[in-house]
């Protein structure tokens, strides 16, 4: 579902994003992505979202260049960043329609997915406040709904459980798990180790933009907790 | 160092961005930065000259009238004049609902200390107005009446303290402003009530001074305005006179009020503010039809509510066409002859000339895509990373332009060109030119917001205001809009009025067309790169 191949990008002013990341994330997987601060998770992210451009390499989405076949490569997938900076002057509904609008959802499917979803998150008697009243965690869920409502082949979430109350952590946890036995493909960073340890099935760990460890969970940490291994992997930094 | 010093240099370094200047290696970073400067010592240095041939001419006329000696406090009238229009519609930004007010509230910091650091950016404003009109007056002055030290010294004491009035007006209207919306469920209608209310009883009082002033009995009402307004008075006898009593009693006048002011203002600064903060009463959502737009639209829709949404960017945006609109619509409406008045000082043969001039003037100033992108700030993400084709998303800003204008225009077309007895042809082209001025303007905006966009910002306000993008395409427009006026007088005598237009209307077109183009290429390759 994913590819990424030799991936490269430099900042401008000379500083060194991330370089020749490979990755795949099939259908089906929940990809861990893993790091300290500053470590490329990010970029990477928004490399592939088509948020940031970059310099080398290739990043297939679907069999489909990102770089030639943007829009196709963007209609199937769906982006949550670490930072859910909504339209603050838009409602809630009128964010989620918007979404669906540029989706090409219709609306039946659209009412539908906003109730459940809305209903999962205790998020519906405020959807029709502005998002300026929203708290992080609100929006945070507003953001989600959003990327999931429309069933993308291909979820990416940076630090998706970051400002989410124990219930909604629980929820997304679990709308996770249910996309992917549908088909999607997850790509998560996260610096919750353990969440991660349970939820994916795949684990990637990212050091001053360079992939140090790849592969399956149970590969890449052996007899050891993630924890222990992420410390020891990234204990030069 | 004092709160307030040290408020004060966070702010200034918030704006400025020194650190970037100074600390930063990159050149392209430097560059950029003395490009910005260099372009506002232009266009200052293009303003005072300006200034300076305006107030000499304004000492002309008042010789003429044997009121040179009231040169001084006229020009204080008008530098007052517009730092108190301007101090209307800026201090609502500075003072109520910004957003480092939490923040600021949570350190020990006392509400005046606040309240000043947050009018600075009005007082330094404020002092360039007062520079630019009054100090070329104040000169010309002092040159003709051969006055030495002290009057070159009073005039600099008196200019610097010349914004604390408008600014001690601006403020009070700005907080009853904040009285009302915090009583109100709608904060932002609130906002449009006041201002329809404050632009209704200027245009009345505009219409009705016009209206009785003329120049036969210009010496009775310069008098009258001095009479009325006596710090002019003061002023007149302290500076003609070197008075030096006058000139303290005059800086007393400025300096004790707006002192006691801050003191009672920050009483209910906090208080306003405080409740401006508050999230709003949540409102249960009730399942409503949600109907499905094409993507285009869906983009417009999307690009509307969020301009609309934010009072400051629709009246530094908009501020022009409305304003015209209003006083047309009203003058209609309450029958107001305002022909006479404009026909006493255009020939009757040039109306139609002035109106398309006007009119353009307006379009080329009604510019939102200037700041379009600015304004997508931290969002940017969402519609970069949406299935959206990068033209349909710069069509949309484009089309929200458009929209908000193009409507207010054609009304105005058709109130102007009914009440001054236009023909049809004259009628189109009322419309046609302003509306290509207007197009012209819209895609210059959006093509130098591409190119120099501020996306990190803390408050819509300073993207709208004070960022590049938007100067430089003001620069741009009034450029234009300079060369097809001149071209104009340079032509009129030897080009009938019909052939220049069609020739103007051509040019307007291929200019467009040009923009559009580049739009669509370059336009395109600087939002993929941002």
């Amino acid at each position: 579902m994913l590819k990424i191949e030799n991936l490269t990008k430099h900042y401008r002013g000379g500083n060194c994003g991330i370089h020749h990341i490979n990755l795949e994330v099939q259908a089906g997987d929940i990809y861990g992505f893993l790091g300290s601060n500053g470590a490329g998770k990010t970029t990477t992210i928004k490399c592939v979202t088509g948020i940031h451009d970059f310099d080398h390499g290739e990043i297939t989405i679907n069999g489909l260049s990102l770089k030639r076949h943007a829009l196709e490569c963007k209609q199937v997938m769906a982006y949550i960043p670490d930072n859910p900076d909504l339209y603050e002057n838009m409602s809630g509904i009128h964010y989620l329609n918007f979404i669906a609008d540029i989706y090409k959802m219709n609306q039946f499917q659209r009412t539908e997915e906003i109730e459940h979803y809305a209903n999962l998150f205790n998020l519906t008697e405020f959807l029709g406040n502005s998002i300026s009243s929203y708290s992080h965690g609100m929006k945070q869920k507003l953001a989600i709904i959003s990327a999931v409502m429309h069933h993308p082949k291909l979820l990416l979430l940076d630090e998706p459980f970051v400002g989410l109350d124990p219930k909604a952590a629980f929820e997304l946890k679990k709308i996770m798990k249910s996309l992917v036995e549908k088909g999607t493909a997850i790509f998560i960073s996260s610096h919750v180790l353990e969440v991660v340890e349970k939820l994916c099935n795949k684990i990637a760990i990212i050091q001053s933009g360079s992939i140090i460890a790849n592969g399956e969970t149970e590969l890449v940490k052996g007899h050891s907790s993630l924890e222990q291994v992420f410390l020891e992997l990234t204990r030069n930094e | 160092m004092s709160n307030i010093l040290i408020l004060l240099k966070v702010n200034l370094l918030n704006v400025c961005d020194w650190n970037k200047f100074f600390k930063r290696s990159a050149i392209n970073i430097k560059m950029k930065m003395t490009f910005i400067i260099l372009i506002i010592f232009i266009g200052m240095s293009l303003a005072m000259t300006s200034s300076t041939m305006y107030m000499y001419g304004l000492g002309i006329f008042l010789t003429k009238h044997h009121l040179f000696s009231y040169f001084v406090p006229v020009s204080s009238f008008l530098a007052s004049l517009v730092m108190f229009i301007l101090c209307l519609y800026w201090t609502s930004g500075y003072l109520l609902g910004f957003k480092d007010f939490n923040l600021l509230m949570s350190l020990p910091i006392k509400a005046y200390e606040m309240i000043i650091s947050k009018l600075c950016y009005v007082y330094i404003v404020c002092e360039l107005i007062s520079v630019l009109i009054c100090l070329p007056s104040f000169i010309i002055f002092g040159l003709n009446l051969h006055f030495g030290f002290i009057y070159y010294l009073f005039s600099i004491l008196v200019i610097t303290i010349l914004p604390l009035w408008p600014m001690i007006l601006g403020s009070l209207f700005t907080m009853s402003l904040g009285r009302v919306n915090i009583k109100l469920k709608s904060k932002k209608m609130g906002m449009m009530i006041c201002w329809i209310i404050i632009i209704l009883i200027a245009s009345l009082v505009g219409y009705h001074l016009l209206d009785s002033i003329s120049v036969e009995d210009l010496q009775t009402a310069i008098r009258k305005i001095t009479t009325i307004i006596f710090p002019l008075n003061i002023l007149k006898i302290g500076l003609v006179g070197i008075h030096i009593e006058f000139i303290l009693l005059f800086m007393f006048i400025y300096l004790i009020p707006f002192n006691l002011f801050i003191l009672v203002l920050s009483k209910s600064f906090v208080h306003i503010n405080s409740i401006m903060s508050e999230q709003s009463k949540i409102k249960t959502y009730k399942k409503t039809h949600l109907k499905q737009l094409p993507i285009f639209a869906s983009c417009v829709k999307k690009e509307l509510t969020n301009y609309l949404s934010s009072f400051t960017v629709v009246m530094n945006t908009s501020f022009g066409i409305i304003l015209l609109t209003f006083l047309l619509v009203t003058s209609s409406l309450l029958s107001i002859n305002y022909e006479m008045i404009l026909h006493q000082f255009m020939p009757n043969d040039q109306i139609v000339q002035m109106w398309i001039g006007l009119f353009s003037l307006v379009a080329s100033l009604s510019c939102t895509t200037s700041s379009s992108i600015s304004l997508e700030g931290q969002n940017l993400w969402i519609i970069k990373s949406l299935p959206i084709k990068r033209f349909t998303i710069l069509k949309s800003k484009l089309a929200v332009n458009l929209i908000l204008v193009m409507p207010l225009l054609g009304l105005d077309v058709c109130i102007v060109a009914l009440r001054e007895n236009m023909s049809i042809v004259e009628g189109i082209l009322l419309l046609v030119i302003p509306s290509l001025h207007l197009s012209n303007v819209s895609l210059t905006g959006l093509l130098v917001n591409l190119r120099f966009p501020k996306l990190i910002w803390r408050s819509p306000m300073v993207v709208v205001k004070q960022s590049l993008s938007v100067l430089l395409t003001m620069l741009i427009e009034t450029t234009v809009f300079s060369l097809s006026v001149g071209s104009y007088f340079i032509f009129m005598n030897k080009v009938p009025f019909l052939y220049f237009s069609g020739i103007l209307i051509i040019l307007l077109v291929l200019v467009n067309l040009l923009l559009w183009h580049l739009l669509k290429t370059k336009g395109v390759d600087y939002f993929n790169q941002l």
